[in-house]
Formats: C-alpha cells, sequence, structure tokens
C-alpha cells in the first residue's frame, strides 16, 4: 500500500508551549483520515506544518515518497497536496469564477492556458453547487457559501491529497450529508482526504482511519467505531454523555 | 466598447502627430505629462496590483539618471546604449534589495523602501568622484564632446512617449495574464495565494523588479533632458509622492487609471501654478486630500462600479465619514 503522506515524529514549539509532539501519521493512498481532539489539541498546527505554512521544529514531512519538510506553501502544492482554511480566506475582490481559476491556473495540474482555467473553474463550480454565483464577487458570498467556495478552489488545483480543516462547522444536518457524500465521491476519484473534525457524525461515516489528537501529542487511533468507544478518547474529549448516547443508539 | 476603441485610436492619432503643430513649450509639458504617467503606472504594479506600497520607488529614477549621466560624462558613452545598462540596473537593484525588503507588509514595507531612497540619495551625494556629489554631474550634450546628438524638446516629446506606452502594454498583459493574477491575489489573501501554489516570492520580486526597471529607463531619459542633474532632484520624496497620489487617484490595480491620474494632476498643478501664485501648493494638497478621503479607490474603479452596478461610491464614502 502506497503512502500518500507519512510524518515521522513531527514536533513544533513556539517558545515553551509545545503545540505539536512527536507525531507519525500514516495516510494510505485513497483513503479517509479523520483527526479529532479538544481545541488546542494541535490540530491545525499539524495542517500547517505539513503544508509549509510553519516549519516544524523536529521530525520530517514525506509526501508521495518525497522529502517536503520545512518545503514553503507552494512546493508542497507542487507535491499534489493541497489544503482549506478554516475561516475561510477568498480573494475578496476577484469574482468566484476567478477565485476557483486561480486553483487551476497555479495548481499541480495547470490547464494549459488562462482562458482553460477560467473554463475549467465552471465545470468545478458546478460540482460545489456554487454555478449560479460564478460572477459575483467572492467578498460578497455567505458564509456557507464562501466554505464551499473555499472547497472549490482546492478541487481545482487537482490534488493528489487534500486536508479539509473543518468543513463541516456551521452546516444543517442537511448540508452536512450533502458534504459527506462530495467527499465520498472525492475518494472514489482516487483523492486521499485528510479531515480535521468536531461534527462525529460526519467523521464516523467518512472516516477509514480516524487518529486523536491531545495536546499534541496522538492520544489514539484506530477504526471510528474502536475511537468512539475508547476510554481515553470519551475522557479526553467526546464526553460521558455522548458514549451514553452513541451506545444507546446502537 | 467599440466607443473606446474608436476613441483611443483617435487619441493615439493625435498624440503621435501632435509635436507637428504643437508649440516646443506644450511638447516639454507633454512629455513631462508622459514621464509621470509612467512612473505611476510603473509604481502601480508593485503598488496598485501587488498590495506593497513602495514609498521609494525615487531610487529607482534617480539610479536609472545618474547611470546615464556617469556613463556619458565619465566614460563617454553614448546615450543608446547607456539606456538598457539604465534598465538593467533598476532592476537587479529592485531585486536585490527587493528579496529581503519584500518580506515585509504594508507599512513596514513602505518606511523600508523610503529609507532605501533616501539612503541611496545620501550614497551618491558623498560620492562625488564618481557621481560629482552635491555640485551636480553634466552630461556631454553639445558641442564636440557631445556623444550623442541631443534630441530636442521633440525627440524627446517621442522619448517619454514610447516608455509610456511600452508601460501601459506591460499593464495591459498583466491585467490578461497568470503573473496578473498572482499578484493580485497575493494583494488579496497573501497566504491563501501561498496555499493555492503560487511562488509569493518569486512574484513579488518579479513585481518590484519590473517596477524598477521602467522607473529607471523614463530617469535616464529625463537625466538626458536635464542635462545637469543632482541628487536632491532625482531621488526627490517630493516625485514619490506625485507617482503614488497619481496612481491612487487615478485608480490603482487597474490599466489606464495611473495615466488618467497623472495627466489629471499634472495639468491640475499646472493651471493652479498659473492661477494662485501663492496658494497652488497648499490648494493642490488639499485637493489631493479630499479626493483620497472620498474617492479612495480611484477614479477608473469609482466610474467602473457606478457604470456597472449603478453604485455612487461617493455617496456611500460621504455617508461613511458623516460629512
Amino acid at each position: 500500500m502506497t503512502l500518500v503522506l507519512e510524518t515521522r515524529d513531527l514536533s513544533r514549539r513556539f517558545g515553551g508551549l509545545t503545540a505539536l509532539s512527536g507525531v507519525s501519521l500514516e495516510v494510505e493512498e485513497g483513503s479517509i483520515v479523520g483527526i479529532i481532539g479538544p481545541n488546542g489539541a494541535g490540530k491545525t498546527t499539524l495542517i500547517n506544518v505539513v503544508t509549509g505554512f510553519l516549519r516544524p521544529s523536529s521530525g520530517r514531512v514525506i509526501v508521495d515518497g518525497h522529502d517536503a519538510t520545512g518545503a514553503k506553501p507552494w512546493e508542497v502544492v507542487r507535491m499534489g497536496v493541497a489544503r482549506t482554511f478554516q475561516v475561510a480566506k477568498p480573494f475578496r475582490d476577484l469574482t468566484v469564477r476567478e477565485n476557483v481559476a486561480i486553483g487551476s491556473m497555479f495548481g499541480p495540474r495547470y490547464a494549459g492556458s488562462f482562458r482553460a482555467s477560467l473554463d475549467r473553474a465552471d465545470q468545478v463550480l458546478d460540482r460545489v453547487g456554487l454555478e449560479g454565483k460564478a460572477g459575483t464577487r467572492a467578498g460578497d458570498l455567505t458564509v456557507a457559501e464562501a466554505k464551499r467556495l473555499e472547497l472549490a478552489r482546492t478541487l481545482a488545483m487537482g490534488p493528489r491529497l487534500l486536508f479539509l480543516d473543518e468543513v463541516m462547522a456551521g452546516l444543517r444536518p442537511q448540508e452536512i450529508d450533502q458534504a459527506i457524500e462530495l467527499i465520498r465521491g472525492l475518494r472514489s476519484e482516487g483523492i486521499s482526504i485528510v479531515a480535521i473534525e468536531h461534527v462525529m457524525k460526519a467523521i464516523l461515516a467518512i472516516s477509514d482511519l480516524v487518529v486523536v489528537l491531545h495536546q499534541g501529542s496522538e492520544l489514539a487511533k484506530g477504526t471510528p467505531d474502536e475511537m468512539a468507544s475508547d476510554e481515553r478518547v470519551i475522557s479526553a474529549y467526546l464526553g460521558e454523555r455522548y458514549a451514553r448516547r452513541a451506545k444507546g443508539a446502537s | 466598447m467599440v466607443l473606446a476603441v474608436i476613441v483611443g485610436v483617435a487619441l493615439l492619432a493625435y498624440v503621435v502627430a501632435a509635436p507637428v503643430f504643437l508649440l516646443e513649450s506644450f511638447q516639454r509639458t507633454l512629455g513631462g505629462v508622459f514621464m509621470f504617467a509612467t512612473l505611476a503606472l510603473a509604481w502601480d504594479i508593485i503598488g496598485g496590483w501587488t498590495g506593497y506600497p513602495s514609498f521609494g520607488n525615487v531610487v529607482f529614477f534617480g539610479l536609472g539618471g545618474y547611470t546615464v549621466a556617469v556613463l556619458m560624462a565619465r566614460a563617454g558613452w553614448s546615450f543608446w546604449p547607456a539606456l538598457p545598462i539604465a534598465a538593467v540596473v533598476g532592476a537587479v537593484f529592485a531585486v536585490v534589495i527587493g528579496l529581503p525588503i519584500l518580506r515585509l507588509r504594508g507599512h513596514y514595507f513602505a518606511i523600508a523602501t523610503l529609507g532605501v531612497a533616501e539612503g541611496t540619495r545620501e550614497l551618491v551625494l558623498n560620492w562625488p568622484s564618481l557621481t560629482g556629489g552635491g555640485a551636480g554631474i553634466t552630461i556631454p550634450a553639445v558641442g564636440t564632446e557631445a556623444t550623442t546628438s541631443y534630441p530636442g524638446n521633440t525627440g524627446f516629446y517621442y522619448l517619454f512617449l514610447a516608455l509610456m506606452a511600452i508601460s501601459l502594454f506591460v499593464l495591459w498583459q498583466l491585467s490578461r495574464s497568470r503573473f496578473g493574477y498572482a499578484l493580485r491575489a497575493i494583494n488579496q489573501d497573501e497566504d491563501a495565494a501561498a496555499a493555492m501554489g503560487i511562488d509569493t516570492t518569486r512574484a513579488k520580486v518579479a513585481a518590484f523588479g519590473l517596477s524598477g526597471l521602467l522607473t529607471a529607463c523614463a530617469g535616464a531619459i529625463y537625466a538626458f533632458q536635464q542635462v545637469t542633474i543632482y541628487p536632491q532632484r532625482l531621488f526627490s520624496v517630493d516625485i514619490t509622492v506625485l507617482m503614488v497620489v497619481m496612481a491612487v487617484i487615478g485608480g490603482s490595480g487597474t490599466v489606464i487609471g495611473p495615466l488618467l491620474g497623472a495627466v489629471g494632476l499634472q495639468f491640475l498643478s499646472e493651471y493652479l501654478r498659473e492661477t494662485f501664485l501663492d496658494w497652488n501648493l497648499f490648494i493642490f494638497g488639499a485637493i489631493i486630500v479630499v479626493a483620497v478621503v472620498l474617492l479612495p479607490q480611484g477614479v477608473v474603479s469609482f466610474t467602473r462600479d457606478a457604470w456597472q452596478n449603478r453604485r455612487i461610491a461617493l455617496l456611500d464614502n460621504i455617508r461613511r465619514y458623516r460629512l
């Protein structure tokens, strides 16, 4: 089984604060890994270190067998990795179409011409349901639409590995179901996904493997069901009430 | 759209044919307008498009001018080979100082570039053996010493016109290229731009280099026109302020905005100078302040907004400041 991503003993310190401590993660090609944990556990820091926005204090990052430790964000993109931001960062004064087109202009699968990028953008917009807003100024979108734009931009880049940082936050149940379908669709196209989430319903539904982070290090990892009933995970993150409710439901 | 093309072609024809029927003094004035348009357009590449407001672009102007002056006065070069050398000096200097300085953002970048310009002026001032220092340097332009025949008012009119045309072409290309989108993305959100695969370091440095190259060419032609140049003039912060104001009021981040700003402000300042002998600078400054407060996005963006979205930003701005 090929590993599309491997981190080896990855650590990141900010002065006296250790945000990440010895995280060794393996993402098999074509799988979906869910990362859960309380706030401050180091989940977003992990994304930032792997995708080049922060340098690791120690440890290594290996993408598709190539060493990506300390690479710049655009170099990591060229290796086939894309990420969304927890709080969407659209290019506000550009149109939705232009936002997405930029993804296919500079991503690992450049469409070949400027015009082709703009055309490809429309296809991606159809996929996430934003085709009606193609000409709208990105800064004028609602928060939910901005999240979809965030995802569309990464899709336009044609990544092999996609980091989703809390894409379900703030979605209604119906929208969560749609998002789950979309993510499953991406996996069937061969895109590997690492999803940071607090919405347990989604994590349980999509993940092949769940990793639990707590205070910067890996607390536990296993299948979704194993993690949902793991004592340590319940006490550190899920809570007794959730465990009881989950047990009652099954 | 067709109307715009017709107007454009008519203006182009007028501008190219103008020296035939215009007074030499007016040609000189227009030459100055074209020069400032070039400066504003070049500034806009790094300031308006990329969002890194350089307050030291005059350093390229001065370096371009002094490169030509030194090569012609000290080494006996002709102007024509000296001009591209000046362009290269501008571009290389921009890349060399850009690499460290473009790590700074916003106000810090502005201050750093201002410091570079001031520092370079002092360097030129204190190197009399090469640059003539405060006494200036004179290009041999007449008589047997002259290495190049002096172009005269009409010649410089066409030189500045050509440079401005090149600058407009560069900006036009930006508006329809990947590089232009990279700069705009960096301006909007540099982290998001990097996350989408844009090599932000290379793009910023390239933009700064391009800006420096065009500005240096303007300085080179200016130096030849003036014949004798001084550091206080070639590295004057006034020139920086003017090019920034012209680009911003005309419309930064657009193609013709800086050109309109240059034309408008040059003629405005000429008119004010003739009409209000004592108060012209004060009034000029006041107009600039009012324009920036009420029309921060510039004339071109304001017009486009009003036309397309029926949105009169002027009224929004007045409401916002409770005037």
